[in-house]
Order: structure tokens, then C-alpha cells, then sequence
């Protein structure tokens, strides 16, 4: 009896585990196999992102026109209330240029080398104790990082570069995105940050007609995120929801205006001898599609309206106080 | 003892064991085999729960990339003409023809690309080249030996048929550019680039800057390019456009699909007049039955956006409701001809009996 008892028991047990549905205790089964899949950790950005708090002193676009890169940088962040209002002493800050090609900076497929050393030394001069350059580009990071000249002119500067490798991506939660409310994130250069700014050359693009200081943030996503092509202004809007930066830099000292994103003709690019600063990247964007790709007879790209609409913003920069400085 | 062994043989119920007891060893022993099973148990889950989150994260931007060329299905657009040689296919370098570095400079990198992965070289950009029927890419990096900033880029696109090669090049020429003949193909200098087409293929090459230095390469490059690549004799539109009615080959391009946005237009040659703003078209079709169906269809599309006005023989034109300029689009044979945006009736009738006229002459294939 303690036998048939002990067999019965076994059969019972395993009969349980084999036919019990997927959500019942100890079911073995695994129709999908995502139960057998470990549990990945799941981050967020902080709530409010990395947004300082507003100011009615200061102006909301900083404009400055000129030649001298770093002047030019300089102007525009002063125009909307200098570094230290954004950085504070001991900060750790992340900069993320748009590293996306492997082209000379003269091609202007990515962010000039020369603004953002000046971004960095500025950043520095607030005090700031570590400055981190990061971008996931699909092309060899290396090679984008070298030939662009980004990587020596971060170094030069002082700052970390973060190239992406496969352990430095995290799945982050965005609530609200429609493409990316779970999705691997360059995660790595992000942990202890307190500051991020973004600083994106103006380009023409196949697919989203202007590819500027919001679409800079799709560099962060990692996985196979060529197929957000299909909704390329859906997953814009995303980007928009996904990071509230310190403060965004718009890289117009020149501006790939055909043939975009990836360039390669002298020809496609002209001179814009302009950057812009301010904490609204969606009014920024708007500016450079009127002023510098100047495009301001042709409909904004969807993105910014849909953004607007999602409340991440306003693209419409006529509502806002301008600063405009000219400089050497 | 053996009488009882054999008895064991004829045991009717199989399920009962012929002794009425196990013996302590036999207990011990499954005891052992079942803890041992546990631990087994218990170390695959355990390691279940600590595997590499990267199996399950594996992105392009993140590991290294494997270099395969996919030759897939483009999207849309012709796909015939001479295949490239299957030594060519098969070749590591893709197209690249042999030693082409000039003297001073190193070639870098050979890498190819298929409509699979072309996105990893030229994310974002890769929509273009596949709406005219992309086929692979192979991209050679050449590096001045003396100067690693100074380098040169040939992207080396395989579009399936002149045709879109051609359409391809045209795209991507600033508006006043002059394309040059060159026997098989069309090339054209930009201050730090050249782009030529040869047969089904379609070449880039950049400079990262526009010295004396990267010039030099460029000059070299071009005639080597021109001559190593497999080309075929332009096709019959630029004859028929550049050859009869003399229009520059920069002003003519083709469309593989969605013709001035009509659905149903598909391989149609365009060519810009002077005026920027005229245009005669031209689209062979397979018999005179389909190029009358799709003229009947053009005719209606152009005039969903105006209204219609009679012209010389009884010719309808569309004048646009919006533009004010006119167009019309007529069948003869297999072909259909057409102009579009012309300042008046006249203006376009005179253009059409042009193009009707160069049509007639045309080769017939």
C-alpha cells in the first residue's frame, strides 16, 4: 500500500507539473519560453529626467551666429542663463553627441568636434567633476568615434568617451512610449549622472525630413531598432518622452541639408555659422528647420507636432523669448 | 534458491516485486540517486536564473558584425540585366575590383552589405538605394598612408539594372549638376566626391576633405572605376532624351515606382526641361494594350487635380487647379509619352510632337 501510496503520489506530482497551465504553482510548462528567459533588470531616468527648473529670467532659444565654435557655444549657453545654471560643482555630466557615421566632420553627418570640445570646457569651468561622452552608433563605433574626430576632441578636452559595448545595455522603462516602453538602453555611461545635454548637427533626412537635437536620442537605443523606421516620427515622439535633457545644443555651423543622413558631398553641405541652446529640444528643432535648413515655406516634421500634442513640449518658438547674440 | 529465481520468471502481475520487502541498501541507494537528482535539479535552475543577459539582448550597435552579403529581394523596382560574375559574388570584396589604392594610399577595410544589413552602413538612408532595387553594397575604406585623417570612402552599390542605377545617381545630384558621359555609364565630380554608374551599378566615392591630396585619389579612382566595373550601353531614354532632344543626362531620371505619385506609374524615364518646371515622360510598357490602359489612367489622374481643355487634334490636356500649368500624356505602340507642368497648351503640344516625334525613332527594345 505504501508503495502503490508513494507511485501514485510521484504520478500525481508530475501529472500536476506537466499539464498544470503556465500561471498555476509549479507547472513546468513554458508555451513561449520567456519563463525560462532570467528576469532582466528593468531602470528608469530619473522622474522630471535631467531638467533644471525653469526661469522666466532667461531666454528660452539662445541664438549665436559667428565663425568661432567655441564663442558660439558660449553665446548661446550664456543666452539662456550660463553653465552654472545648469551644472553645478562636483556634477557628473553626460554629453551626447551624434556620432552616427563614419564621416569627416567637414561632411556633417555628425557633431563638429569643435563644439563639443568647447561644450566640454565649458562644462568643466561649472565645476563639474566628470564629463562622459556617449552615442551607440550602428557603424563600427570605433571607427565613427575616430573619424568623426568626436573621440580626440572629447579626450582632449577632459572628458570620458563610453564607446557601447554588450554588457552596457539595460532595459528601460519609459512609460507612455508607444515603440519603447521597454527596450535596451546604453545604460552604463548613465549610472551616477546627475546632467545630460545633447548636441546635434543639423541634417536633412530620408525618412524624417530633419534629423536634429530630439532624434540625437535614438543613439542611445540599443536592439534592432532599424525596424522604428516604420513609424519614424512615432518613435521620435518616444525619444521626446524618453529624455528631458538639462539642455540641448543644436551644432548649425554647418548644415547637411541634402542627401541626408548620411552625406558624403561637399556640395550637400553649407555653412550655417550657428548654435543654438535651450532646454525646449522640440522649439530648438523647429528653429533649425526654419533658420537653418531653412525649410520654413515646407510643414514642420510630423514628430514635432505629434510631440507637442503628447504635451512633451511645444515646438512653436514664435510663443517664446529669444536671445540673439552675433559674435565674432 | 534457484527453483525460487526461476519462479521469479513466471510472476503473472508484473507490477509486483517478487520480495515482500526492499532491502535497506536498495532504500539507501535510491535515496542517494534521488538527492543526486535534486542537486542536479536545483543547479539547473540556479544557473537558469544567472544566464548572460546579453543571449537576450544581442543588438547591432552592440556586437560585432558579422560581414555577409544577403542578396535578397529589393522593394519594388526592376530586377534583371547581366548578373555580376559568380566569381565576383563570391569574392570577399564583393564588386571592389583588385588594388585599388592608389600609390601613397592603404586599403583599410572591404566590407559588404545585402538588404538585410545595408542599415548597419547607412542607417537611415538605406530606404533610398532600395526603392531602386538595391541588391548589395560593398564599401572599400582607403587611408593616406601619411595622413590617417585624410581618407577615402567607395561605396559600390549593385541596383540590379542600369536603369535604377541610373535613377539612383540622378537622385542624388544637386539640381544644376552636368553628368558626363563616359561610354557606359554617366559620372559626376563634386568638390570633394565623384559618383558615376556603370551597368547595374552605382559608385560613390568620398573624400573626407576636398585637398590637393584627396583629388588626386579621385582622379585615379574614376578611370579606374569606369574601366574595372562591368558596364552595358546606356539604356534607350537617354538615348531618346540626351541622344535625340538633347537634354543634359543629369536632367533625366528614372522612377521605378509611384510615378509623380500615381500608384499605378511605374518605370517611367523623366526628363526636367530648362524652364525647371516641364517635364516630358516616357514609359515603355509590355504591348500597346497596356500603354493605352495606363495612358487612360494617366489622363485621369491629371485631371483629379485641375480641369480638362482641349488642345490641337483634339488632344485633352489637364491644367492644374492649383499650378495653372498643363499636361497630357498620349499611347503610341507600346510606349506612352507624355508632358507634364507645361506653361501652356501650345508650349506643351510643341514639346509632345518633339517627344513623339524622337519616340518614333527610338530603338525598339
Amino acid at each position: 500500500m505504501k508503495q502503490a501510496g508513494l507511485v501514485g503520489g510521484l504520478a500525481a506530482g508530475a501529472g500536476w507539473a506537466a499539464l498544470a497551465p503556465s500561471d498555476w504553482p509549479l507547472s513546468l510548462k513554458d508555451p513561449t519560453g520567456e519563463l525560462g528567459k532570467p528576469k532582466r533588470r528593468q531602470l528608469a531616468l530619473p522622474e522630471g529626467g535631467y531638467a533644471v527648473a525653469p526661469s522666466k529670467l532667461h531666454a528660452d532659444l539662445g541664438i549665436a551666429h559667428g565663425v568661432d565654435m567655441n564663442a558660439m557655444v558660449r553665446g548661446a549657453i550664456d543666452a539662456i542663463g550660463g553653465i552654472r545654471r545648469f551644472v553645478n560643482p562636483g556634477e557628473i555630466v553626460l554629453i551626447k553627441p551624434n556620432v552616427a557615421f563614419e564621416r569627416a566632420a567637414a561632411l556633417g553627418a555628425t557633431t563638429h568636434p569643435e563644439v563639443l570640445g568647447a561644450l566640454i570646457r565649458v562644462v568643466f569651468e561649472a565645476g563639474a567633476s566628470e564629463v562622459r561622452v556617449a552615442d551607440n552608433p550602428i557603424e563600427s563605433p570605433e571607427s565613427c568615434f575616430a573619424k568623426s574626430g568626436v573621440q580626440r576632441a572629447a579626450v582632449e578636452a577632459g572628458a570620458r568617451v563610453y564607446l557601447p559595448s554588450p554588457g552596457d545595455f539595460e532595459l528601460l522603462s519609459t512609460p507612455g512610449a508607444k515603440w519603447i516602453e521597454r527596450w535596451p538602453f546604453f545604460w552604463r555611461p548613465f549610472v551616477g549622472v546627475h546632467k545630460v545635454i545633447g548636441v546635434a548637427p543639423v541634417k536633412d533626412h530620408n525618412l524624417c525630413h530633419a534629423s536634429m537635437t530630439t532624434k540625437n536620442w535614438y543613439g542611445l537605443l540599443g536592439g534592432r531598432r532599424n525596424q522604428f523606421h516604420q513609424d519614424i516620427h512615432g518613435i521620435i515622439t518616444d525619444l521626446a518622452r524618453m529624455m528631458r535633457p538639462t539642455f540641448v545644443l543644436l551644432d548649425g555651423t554647418r548644415v547637411l541639408f541634402r542627401s541626408g543622413p548620411t552625406g558624403g558631398s561637399l556640395d550637400d553641405v553649407r555653412s550655417g555659422q550657428t548654435v543654438v541652446a535651450s532646454t525646449n529640444s522640440l522649439a530648438a528643432d523647429a528653429y533649425g528647420w526654419d533658420a537653418l535648413l531653412l525649410r520654413k515655406d515646407k510643414d514642420k516634421p510630423a514628430y514635432l507636432g505629434m510631440a507637442t500634442e503628447s504635451g512633451l513640449g511645444d515646438w512653436d518658438y514664435s510663443k517664446l523669448v529669444l536671445e540673439e547674440v552675433q559674435l565674432g | 534458491m534457484a527453483i525460487q529465481d526461476e519462479d521469479r520468471l513466471f510472476v503473472r502481475n508484473g507490477l509486483r516485486h517478487y520480495r515482500r520487502r526492499y532491502s535497506l541498501t536498495e532504500v539507501r541507494v535510491g535515496g542517494l540517486i534521488f538527492v543526486g537528482l535534486a542537486l542536479i535539479a536545483a543547479w539547473v535552475a540556479w544557473r537558469g536564473g544567472q544566464a548572460d543577459p546579453d543571449l537576450f539582448s544581442a543588438a547591432p550597435g552592440q556586437v560585432q558584425r558579422a560581414v555577409v552579403v544577403v542578396p535578397g529581394e529589393a522593394q519594388g523596382a526592376l530586377r534583371a540585366g547581366p548578373a555580376p560574375s559568380a566569381e565576383a559574388r563570391a569574392s570577399p570584396r564583393g564588386i571592389a575590383p583588385e588594388g585599388l589604392a592608389p600609390e601613397g594610399w592603404t586599403e583599410r577595410q572591404v566590407a559588404l552589405f545585402g538588404p538585410d544589413n545595408v542599415y548597419e552602413k547607412i542607417n537611415g538612408r538605406e530606404g533610398y538605394y532600395k526603392s531602386f532595387g538595391f541588391e548589395s553594397l560593398t564599401f572599400v575604406a582607403l587611408e593616406f598612408s601619411a595622413d590617417a585623417s585624410v581618407s577615402v570612402d567607395i561605396e559600390l552599390y549593385d541596383q540590379g539594372k542600369p536603369e535604377n542605377a541610373l535613377g539612383a545617381f540622378a537622385g542624388e545630384l544637386p539640381p544644376e549638376a552636368a553628368a558626363r558621359a563616359h561610354g557606359l555609364g554617366l559620372s559626376y565630380r563634386a568638390r570633394n566626391a565623384l559618383y558615376l554608374t556603370a551597368g547595374r551599378y552605382y559608385v560613390r566615392v568620398v573624400g573626407s576633405d576636398e585637398s590637393k591630396t584627396v583629388q588626386a585619389a579621385l582622379d585615379h579612382l574614376g578611370p579606374k572605376l569606369e574601366g574595372a566595373l562591368p558596364g552595358e550601353p546606356l539604356p534607350w531614354a537617354y538615348a531618346l532624351f540626351s541622344g535625340a532632344l538633347q537634354i543634359p543626362p543629369a536632367r533625366v531620371s528614372y522612377s521605378a515606382e509611384s510615378t509623380f505619385s500615381f500608384g499605378f506609374f511605374d518605370a517611367a524615364w523623366i526628363a526636367l526641361l530648362e524652364d525647371a518646371e516641364t517635364e516630358l515622360f516616357v514609359s515603355r510598357r509590355t504591348d500597346p494594350g497596356a500603354a493605352h490602359k495606363l495612358a487612360a489612367e494617366l489622363e485621369r489622374g491629371f485631371l483629379e487635380y485641375g480641369e480638362a481643355a482641349k488642345g490641337k487634334g483634339g488632344l485633352e490636356w489637364a491644367k492644374d487647379r492649383y499650378l495653372g500649368r498643363f499636361s497630357a500624356v498620349i499611347a503610341r505602340g507600346n510606349m506612352v509619352l507624355g508632358v507634364r507642368g507645361a506653361k501652356s497648351i501650345e508650349a506643351g503640344t510643341a514639346q509632345l510632337q518633339r517627344l513623339e516625334g524622337a519616340a518614333a525613332k527610338a530603338p525598339a527594345q
